[in-house]
């Protein structure tokens, strides 16, 4: 599904050249849980906007189901995050003056879905996570689990097959944290396929594999 | 289409303040701006008119000092017939085609009217206006005139602002008691076109009869400065049909012209001696006047000129840098809100938005800002209406073009990543 060939991230010019990911392949099939670990600054987030279409690699090739995404356009990049990946992050990237269901409907807006088939796929994602009775709220009035459903919901009404979690329990309690890890299960169950950074191990263990990074290169894999 | 309006809500919810001072400051630009380019286009308009009107040519004016005797003799039997030859050598002036010959007289006419507004008055000017005096019964006040011919309204580009002009006929008095006069445009609060005015000219009696009003933008050249006809009373300078005493003194101050000639002056001169020939009065004091003599003149229209450019070009640059102030706070104003909604449209970049919609929200911003501030500054300038709508597409082209660059370099890709 997801295809990365010897990519190379570089930041900076000249002498201040940073190498945020050297050389880095991986396969990732359909359907996996995959975990990422390693200490900060290795280049787990930077992995993750390569595989999400946020940032395009300095060389290298990344093929998505096929497609060569390293060659995409602008334009064709934001309709490839739109349709095939849901971001779930540390701080949530919730737009606090949005309302629940308006943040939920944001990527079905992008998409140009019809407004009364994106309500009915909002409320659809926000039943299934519990926070329907929060869908006229602000952000800022939720707890920080309850957020983080709500970014969660966002990417189920967006039906995107693959989740990109970036430290997503990062913010929040342990409980709490337990909970959104067992959604991420729920619906790798269902067949989405999750790609998730975090430091800790015993999360990352949730996963069905495992990988660790230093220093901009993939270190080491396990299966889980 | 929902989402554009939204991210606008946002924007302008977070930023009440600023785009409320944005709103009154680009309306305030935008007046100053109508107001600025309405007075460089007139500016401008009379510096063309000057151009279009006195350009390339040169004034010289053209002088009588027929001596005593001759002067006697032609006032009373005119033994040698110098009013037909006079009378011929104005025609040869007022036909050449080499130049322009203007019959310009500032003869005074008396008005049987002592109550008319003292600005009216011969001499007013100069602080000592003409007193009224009595005459067969009748109180006549002496009234600042001007004999002129068609030339005078070709040559300074005289209009008439309401009812009509001298027609060719009205040049030529048959022994008739009524004159056609235009008035000068601060008559207009005391007379009509039709108005009969009753008085005395070159000693005769006649009927004025207002055929219009002179236009308030007149100017005729008199001695060093140019003066508006304004106060003036517009008379044709009259071509009399039978020789009697006003046709005699009429024709020796019609004598005393302008010439308009763009030849130089030895040249002018040369033609002005010829026609003297041909009309047999080449031993009469006929002159044309050296430049030199009409010097302050042509200084004080150089100076008008050079003026009427600065002021032209000064209004330009005033209109350039509102206009420049405009887009600078109307770019400054909106990047910084760009740049404090930045998580937000990194979110949105991902849920599917390109920069493109970004720009969007932000040429949404701009057009809702500026067209706000254009209906507001139509209530205050609304006869620069033209222009402001012109500055308003100006400062939205500008400050989209910054806007959009702004956007295009606006680094997003570091929304991931959390505090490990």
């Amino acid at each position: 599904m997801i295809q990365l060939s010897d990519i190379r991230i570089t930041f900076g010019k000249e002498n201040n050249r940073i190498d945020a990911l050297k050389n880095v392949s991986l396969e990732v099939r359909q359907g996996e849980f995959l975990a990422v670990m390693g200490k900060s600054g290795c280049g787990k987030s930077t992995l993750l906007n390569v595989i999400g279409g946020v940032l395009k690699p300095t060389k290298g090739s990344y093929l998505f189901e096929g497609n060569d995404v390293s060659a995409f356009s602008g334009k064709q990049m934001a309709e490839f995050r739109n349709r095939n990946i849901g971001f779930i992050v540390q701080n949530f990237a919730l737009v606090n003056e949005m309302t629940v269901r308006e943040n939920v409907m944001l990527p079905l807006a992008y998409a140009k879905i019809k407004r009364s088939e994106a309500m009915k796929r909002a409320e659809e994602a926000m039943e299934r996570l519990g926070i329907i009775q929060y869908e006229y709220k602000f952000p800022s009035k939720l707890s920080g689990g309850e957020r983080q459903r709500v970014a969660i919901a966002r990417s189920i009404a967006a039906d995107t097959s693959v989740i990109l979690a970036d430290e997503p329990t990062g913010s929040l309690d342990e409980a709490t944290g337990r909970s959104v890890i067992d959604i991420f299960k729920e619906l790798n169950g269902s067949g989405k396929t999750i790609i998730m950074v975090t430091h800790d191990r015993e999360l990352a263990e949730q996963g069905t594999r495992m990988l660790t990074m230093k220093d901009g290169e993939i270190t080491g894999a396990q299966a889980l | 289409m929902s989402v554009l309006f939204t991210n606008l809500r946002i924007i302008m919810g977070k930023h009440k303040l600023a785009t409320f001072l944005l709103i009154v400051f680009s309306a305030l630009c935008l007046c100053v701006f109508g107001t600025l380019s309405e007075k460089a286009d007139r500016a401008h308009a009379s510096s063309e008119k000057y151009d279009e009107t006195y350009g390339n040519k040169t004034y010289y004016r053209t002088v009588e000092a027929i001596n005593d005797n001759a002067y006697h003799d032609y006032c009373t039997i005119d033994s040698k017939g110098l009013y037909e030859k006079l009378l011929s050598f104005e025609q040869l002036l007022l036909n050449s085609e080499a130049f322009t010959f203007i019959d310009i007289s500032v003869q005074p006419v008396d008005i049987n009217m002592p109550e008319l507004a003292e600005q009216f008055f011969y001499g007013y000017e100069n602080g000592r206006p003409a007193k009224p005096y009595r005459v067969d019964g009748r109180i006549l006040q002496p009234i600042k005139s001007l004999q002129v011919s068609k030339s005078f309204f070709d040559e300074y580009d005289i209009s008439v602002s309401d009812g009509e002009g001298f027609s060719e006929e009205d040049y030529f008095h048959k022994n008739k008691e009524n004159i056609p006069v235009l008035l000068g445009s601060e008559y207009k609060e005391f007379f009509a076109t039709g108005d009969k005015l009753y008085g005395d000219y070159l000693s005769e009696r006649f009927t004025f009869i207002v055929k219009g009003f002179i236009s308030e933008d007149a100017f005729f050249p008199d001695q060093s400065t140019m003066t508006s006809c304004g106060r003036y009373i517009v008379m044709p300078a009259l071509f009399f049909e039978t020789k009697g005493d006003a046709a005699k003194y009429s024709l020796l101050q019609k004598l005393c012209g302008i010439v308009s000639s763009s030849m130089g002056y030895e040249k002018t001169k040369e033609l002005f001696e010829q026609y003297k020939l041909e009309a047999n009065v080449a031993n009469r004091e006929l002159y044309i006047s050296d430049p030199n003599a009409f010097a302050d003149l042509t200084n004080f229209l150089d100076q008008y000129s050079a003026m009427t450019k600065e002021v032209a070009s000064q209004f330009t640059v005033m209109v350039l840098i509102v206009m420049l102030f405009g887009v600078i706070a109307t770019t400054l104003t909106l990047c910084s809100a760009l740049r404090k909604n930045r998580q937000n449209f990194g979110i949105e970049m991902l849920c599917g938005a390109t920069r493109v919609d970004i720009f969007k929200v932000a040429l949404l911003f701009l057009l809702t800002v500026l067209l706000t501030a254009d209906a507001l500054s139509l209530l205050f300038a609304p006869d620069a209406m033209l222009s402001i709508q012109l500055a308003v597409l100006c400062m939205l082209l500008l400050s989209s073009i910054i806007t959009a660059v702004y956007i295009k370099n606006m680094d997003m890709h570091d929304i991931l990543g959390g505090n490990e």
